[in-house]
């Protein structure tokens, strides 16, 4: 009885180069962006955005202009569950944590004077179940806040 | 037909909250996606409705794997 792979199945042999092209190349599947605003609750962590799924933070940031200080408050970060942000506007400006990825959501814009705050969410943190972005007030205000948010799902 | 949930997008603009589903049909590798303005709470049940109104699939045939969960906000 014969056994085994036919004949012409073959595998690739790659020191032979039995192929004349090979593209390696991740695929994260479809990438989406949202912008949304909600008027946040005071003293509360107010969710902005939810992501249901398997996927990938490709970029996105959450900012607000506000008519008092706000430097107290911080944009949290939760992927499938985990809080992956902590630090306050006040403290990304007191250490300069302005690099990508040194935080996550690292700081660009804070404003003391004109209450203008703005954190950038930094490329490439995966997640397999959810990611999720809230703004968690301190300051006994109700800002606006902002969010556009680049993610991909796989 | 296939249609398998790939992701449940939630978000509120001003007042207004908005779902986008997320959805692999047809054994394709091309995703679609299917966004609305929903001022309601957000179910399982609400998406697989929409799902079905939408393209005609019969609720028993929407994949809905394990790790999806709706997160409403």
């Amino acid at each position: 009885m014969s056994h085994g792979l036919p004949d012409f199945y073959r595998g690739v042999d790659i020191a032979y180069q039995a192929l004349s092209e090979m593209i390696a190349r991740p695929k994260y599947g479809v990438a989406h962006g949202i912008q949304g605003q909600v008027k946040v609750t005071k003293n509360a962590e107010t969710t902005l955005v939810t992501v249901s799924g398997k996927g990938m933070l490709y970029g996105g940031f959450v900012w607000l202009d506000h008519d008092a200080s706000q430097k107290a408050c911080r944009v949290n970060i939760y992927t499938d569950g985990n809080r992956l942000t902590y630090r306050m506007f006040w403290e990304l400006e007191k250490y300069n944590l302005i690099a990508e990825h040194a935080p996550v959501a690292y700081l660009l814009k804070c404003d003391e004077t004109e209450f203008i705050y703005c954190v950038g969410l930094s490329y490439g943190y995966t997640f397999e179940e959810s990611l999720v972005v809230k703004y968690s007030e301190e300051a006994g205000g109700t800002p606006m806040v902002l969010c556009e948010l680049a993610f991909a799902l796989v | 037909m296939l249609f398998e949930v790939r992701g449940i997008t939630i978000w509120k603009d001003g007042t207004d909250k908005y779902v986008r589903i997320v959805a692999r049909k047809d054994h394709n590798n091309m995703y679609v996606s299917i966004e609305r303005k929903a001022n309601v709470p957000i179910t399982r049940e609400l998406i697989m409705a929409e799902a079905t109104g939408h393209y005609g699939i019969p609720a028993e045939d929407i994949v809905w794997p394990h790790h999806i969960k709706v997160i409403d906000i």
